[in-house]
């Protein structure tokens, strides 16, 4: 039987705490990703409801899935929700969602509620876009980028990986740190080779010592850490000649759980992100019902 | 507008027509380097070489390259897109890759005229101006012999003058969207440029002048937020409608077939290639003849600051090399002066969620309020 | 005996004093008080040498022997470039060296000596052409620019003169400027006789790149690049120099004389284009294990092949190195520094651009039996025409085998495994076998 290497948990969650219906203003969040879907309900901008599925062929599907879920057996209904605001990949599938906004300022927004108003660079750690984001002191974007093409830094490749290697996503950032120094990263420049190079040091070698299992995820989560690096380091400094301060990071998206990936970048930096009791990949959904 | 629309958009059938309707020589550039003058003073049609972005199976056994205009002109050439050429010329103005296109087009069409022409990269030096007015001159005898008639200065007189005549009518459209409210967008601008690099310019001047009466009696645009293009030579204008159809608007580029094609005129003197060698040199310069002063990072602020813009897209081709090692000059006196620039790749296509992406957000990051409507592909009304 | 053995073989006795002249070298530098600039030295004589105090640093040599050395320290440098702005498409070595002005410390941890002036050099390379820049980020250093003229075609006096004209007045003009803002003298006569020694120097490199035409090859390309910065990179006394070359030639000169290989296994000859990957250098051995040879490139043999009228195929002469010219002012040094032809200029770059057929000479010439050529992601001018050369190389029975990297000096796409495969694929599909074996 083959084993679903890439599976990772689905949630769904009801605050026991809030009534509804004593709520002034509900609103309501969904991000359709190309490879998970969340939405989040906030009554008077307190998270709710919530619920994180992956993302099905048919986007239009996965958001009424995953509201479903959200909504639980809360008996809220859509209807009951004063604003619902759409964003991700397929944000334009969110039948019930009166307005779209895009995932950057999703994401800053929601990772301001759930790591403090401290925060000045996001980084969205997601299955086909990384995205870098710096935020003024106040309010407003200052700045972001985008991994750019060919990149090696997205969660789709880490899930196809483990396919390959037969490694469970949620196993192989803590084994891949279980090596005395990381080795020599694959290539970042297209996924596709940097899987086929990851595949070739499996093979027993005659010519080389054979690496280990963990050697192996090392060097290619070492690949995906450093091109995610490049994106975070093309952000406008906070002050012009100083570019590498990074306090106040703050992690998004699927791959922000995998320690391989957050600890590789966290040594990098020299900076220890800021950690949340949310689910990191909560942050855009939350993000939209906020702007909602 | 029809017209250089379409002419843009079959950039082929203009040329193919031309050569019909005159029976003159048409002439291949790859650049905007090479002086056009020269060859317009002797009866031939300068065109030049732009990208498509076509399935590309002939490319490959001839270049190793990652950079698609290059590849997409070799595969032109081989699918006979360009037959109607009857040379071809570089004057090293831009980078290898077209260089390098150059030489596999013209080692596998060897009936073509072509000419190598030297364009110095120090530009400011004074020395400068006697090797390129050399390499006008040699450039001058080569036409003269391939066409069998020698250029007379009255000949380059009027070319010069038709030239200037087109870089004036260019610049006043670009004045027009300096106005708060234009009434004309980026993209059917950039339409009106790559046209001026493919029509007979003599026949161009008339109907632009009169599409720039048109212009100024046509209604102004809503309120939309204002971008400067900067970076890697553009083909088409996808880039300027995808911004377009989210509420944004390019109102000024700095791109070597933008703004620095018509930017500056020929000071006409006695010695005329004297005269063309130094609006050449004069030009607001691409990165590979910005390698001394630096000019072009202030040269694109003032542009930024002279139209008013709200913020700067600064798109390289990917796998360009001179917009790769010019970026931090850019990205250094934009940040110093607190202008937003949003950075990313081209390639041969816009892929429009991705980018989109990138613009929608780039724009909120602009605007006062995020107000952006559901209805990501539908473009506002007008 | 080794097994598969064909040839004697033996050390090169001129190792000793080319490790003592390069000891020497490493210790001027040290000791040398100076004004640090980055620029090109890569004039055909190298003019730095003539100011007491004034080190030129050249990005190429630089940026590869950091990542030779330094895999982690290379990559964290072009890190530091990318973030910048800089493109991921520019060559390694730039990046590398770029990287690490703004990291402000060396790959053993000393400071990096910040850059006093700057010399740009276009040049027909896109990332060559923009070199020169960077170092002007943290203070306004003064800059004296210079310019590469070339033409191809027929010979044209009035072109020439023109050409070389702008290229003289450049590099005239740094040189007196230098003079003046570093309050410096420039030694003239020093100058002269570095001219003298350098049209010797270059006549024994040639004879030395010609003896590897003979069967076996009296030395591998690893050599050749062990020596080849002697007197040219690394900046030596000119007389110890013409000598070190001279007994180095004669030596070469006896071993083929006697038939002593470079690799005594020699039984396959093949050849290079362009830089090698400095960062793997390692190939080289691997395909000794076959018996393969490589016997260089037109980079590192320096000079190009041209067919005479008769038909002979020879090493195209330096024209620049007519002995009877007259070296009586700094502009006539000036003039035989920049170079005397602007036409197709022999330097190696230049002769592969313009005749894809360049190859095929030198091919016959060195009488190999297949190429290795790197097609480089981002390297733009290292891959110019290089399909184009295979498909003709191909046409006079030489095998072309191509690997895929980002850069000479950047191993970030290099899958070394599958490098080494091809290598296994192409030898074994030519009929060898490892010796080994």
């Amino acid at each position: 039987m083959t084993q679903d290497y890439r599976k990772w948990p689905e949630f769904d969650w009801l605050s026991g705490m809030i009534d509804w219906k004593k709520a002034e203003k509900i609103t309501a969040g969904v991000d359709i990703g190309t490879t998970s879907a969340q939405a989040a309900i906030l009554c008077d901008g307190q998270l709710f409801g919530c619920a994180n599925i992956r993302t099905g062929v048919d986007f239009r599907k996965t958001a009424d899935i995953v509201m479903e879920r959200a909504l639980g057996q809360s008996g809220m209904k859509t209807e009951d929700i004063t604003e619902i605001v759409s964003t991700g990949w397929g944000h334009q599938n969110v039948a019930y969602a009166r307005r779209s906004l895009d995932e950057i300022q999703c994401h800053a927004k929601g990772a301001r509620y759930m790591y403090g108003p401290e925060v000045t660079t996001v980084v969205d750690l997601g299955g086909q876009t990384t995205k870098a984001i710096r935020l003024h002191s106040w309010d407003r974007v200052m700045d972001f980028m985008l991994n750019d093409k060919c990149a090696t830094g997205m969660g789709r490749n880490i899930e196809i990986l483990c396919d390959i290697l037969q490694i469970s996503i949620e196993e192989i950032g803590e084994k891949s740190l279980d090596v005395k120094m990381d080795p020599e990263p694959v290539s970042t420049t297209c996924f596709a080779f940097a899987d086929t190079e990851t595949i070739g040091q499996f093979r027993t070698d005659f010519r080389a010592e054979a690496m280990s299992p963990n050697e192996i995820y090392a060097s290619h989560l070492f690949a995906v850490a450093w091109r995610i690096l490049g994106t975070i380091g093309k952000l406008q400094p906070l002050d012009v000649g100083d570019i590498t301060v990074y306090k106040e990071l703050a992690f998004t998206g699927g791959l922000a759980k995998n320690p391989g990936i957050t600890a590789r970048i966290e040594r990098e930096l020299g900076v220890t992100a800021l950690r949340s009791e949310y689910d990191p990949q909560l942050a855009g959904a939350i993000g939209a019902a906020l702007l909602a | 507008m029809a017209s250089f629309r379409e002419c843009a958009a079959g950039r082929h059938r203009y040329a193919e027509e031309w050569k019909a309707r005159t029976g003159g020589k048409v002439l291949g550039y790859f650049d905007t380097y090479f002086p056009e003058e020269l060859a317009y003073a002797a009866g031939v049609l300068p065109v030049r070489i732009l990208a498509e972005h076509e399935p590309d199976i002939l490319s490959d056994k001839w270049i190793y390259a990652s950079c698609y205009p290059a590849k997409d002109m070799i595969n032109q050439f081989l699918k006979g897109r360009y037959d109607y050429l009857d040379g071809l010329i570089t004057s090293e103005g831009y980078c290898q890759w077209m260089f390098h296109a150059y030489e596999v087009i013209t080692n596998n069409k060897p009936e073509l005229f072509s000419h190598y022409m030297f364009f110095p990269d120090y530009t400011e030096a004074s020395s400068a101006k006697i090797a390129l007015h050399s390499e006008l001159e040699v450039l001058k005898g080569r036409i003269e012999q391939w066409t069998g008639k020698g250029i007379t200065d009255e000949a380059l007189d009027n070319a010069i003058e038709v030239y200037n005549t087109n870089r004036r009518l260019l610049r006043k459209i670009y004045e027009l969207r300096r106005a708060d409210r234009p009434a004309i967008l980026g993209a059917e601008a950039m339409q009106v440029m790559l046209a001026s690099q493919i029509m007979d310019k003599a026949e161009m001047n008339p109907l632009l002048a009169q599409y720039i009466e048109e212009l100024e009696d046509r209604a102004p645009y809503e309120d939309r937020i204002r971008l400067m293009l900067v970076g890697s030579e553009t083909h088409d204008t996808r880039l300027e409608e995808l911004v377009e159809s989210l509420g944004g608007n390019v109102v000024v580029d700095e791109l070597d077939n933008g703004t620095s094609y018509c930017w500056n005129e020929v000071i006409p003197q006695k010695d005329r290639l004297l005269a063309i060698a130094l609006r050449y040199l004069g030009r607001p310069h691409n990165p590979i003849k910005d390698c001394n002063w630096l000019r072009r990072p202030q040269h694109i602020f003032e542009l930024f600051e002279d139209f008013t813009v709200d913020g700067v897209l600064v798109v390289k081709q990917i796998y360009c090399a001179p917009h790769g090692t010019d970026n931090y000059a850019v990205w250094k006196i934009l940040r110093e002066r607190n202008v937003p620039f949003h950075f990313f790749e081209r390639d041969g296509s816009i892929p429009v969620d991705e980018t989109g992406l990138r613009l929608e957000a780039f724009m909120n990051m602009l605007r006062p309020g995020l107000t952006r409507l559901a209805g990501w592909h539908t473009p506002l009304s007008i | 005996m080794k097994k598969g053995q064909l040839w004697e073989t033996r050390p090169l006795d001129s190792w000793d004093k080319a490790k003592e002249l390069r000891a020497k070298w490493q210790k001027s530098i040290e000791s040398k008080e100076k004004v640090v600039g980055q620029g090109n030295t890569s004039f055909v004589v190298d003019w730095q040498v003539c100011f007491p105090a004034i080190t030129v640093i050249e990005d190429n040599p630089a940026g590869s022997m950091i990542a030779a050395k330094n895999d982690p320290f290379a990559r964290k440098s072009r890190l530091a470039c990318e973030i910048r702005g800089w493109g991921r498409e520019i060559c390694g070595y730039h990046g590398t060296l770029w990287g690490t002005q703004f990291l402000g410390y060396q790959e053993d941890g000393s400071p990096f000596p910040k850059r006093k002036f700057t010399v740009p050099f276009p040049c027909i390379c896109d990332s060559h052409t923009k070199r020169g820049e960077q170092c002007r980020a943290f203070e306004p250093i003064p800059r004296w620019a210079n310019d590469y003229t070339c033409y191809i075609g027929e010979y044209d006096e009035e072109r020439e003169k023109a050409m070389l004209e702008h290229r003289n007045y450049c590099s005239l003009k740094m040189i007196n400027e230098m003079e003046r803002v570093f309050d410096q003298k420039f030694d003239d006569d020093k100058m002269i006789e570095m001219i003298r020694a350098e049209s010797t120097i270059a006549q024994y490199r040639q004879d030395v790149s010609y003896y590897m035409t003979f069967k076996p090859a009296p030395l591998t390309v690893k050599d050749i690049y062990s020596f080849y910065t002697l007197g040219g990179l690394t900046k030596l006394d000119p007389e110890e120099t013409v000598n070190f070359w001279k007994m180095f030639r004669d030596e070469v000169k006896w071993r083929v004389d006697n038939q002593i290989a470079g690799l005594g296994t020699e039984r396959y000859r093949w050849m290079e284009a362009h830089p090698p990957s400095w960062h793997y250098l390692k190939y080289y051995r691997y395909m000794e294990q076959y018996g393969a040879v490589c016997i260089g490139s037109q980079y590192s043999n320096g000079t190009p092949m041209e067919r005479k009228p008769d038909g002979s195929l020879v090493e195209r002469a330096y024209p620049g190195f007519s002995k009877d010219i007259a070296l009586e002012t700094r502009e006539d040094e000036i003039r035989y520094m920049t170079g005397l032809d602007a036409r197709a200029p022999h330097h190696f770059k230049q002769d592969e651009y313009l005749r894809p057929n360049a190859l095929n000479e030198f091919a016959e010439l060195y009488q190999v039996d297949g190429a290795m050529f790197g097609l480089w992601r981002g390297g733009v001018g290292c891959n110019m025409l290089r399909k184009e050369q295979a498909m003709k190389l191909r046409l006079i029975g030489k095998s072309v085998l191509f690997f895929e990297g980002s850069q000479p000096g950047d191993r970030t796409d290099l899958d070394e495994k599958r490098f080494l495969d091809q290598l296994d694929g192409w030898m074994e599909g030519q009929g060898l076998r490892k010796l080994e074996d």
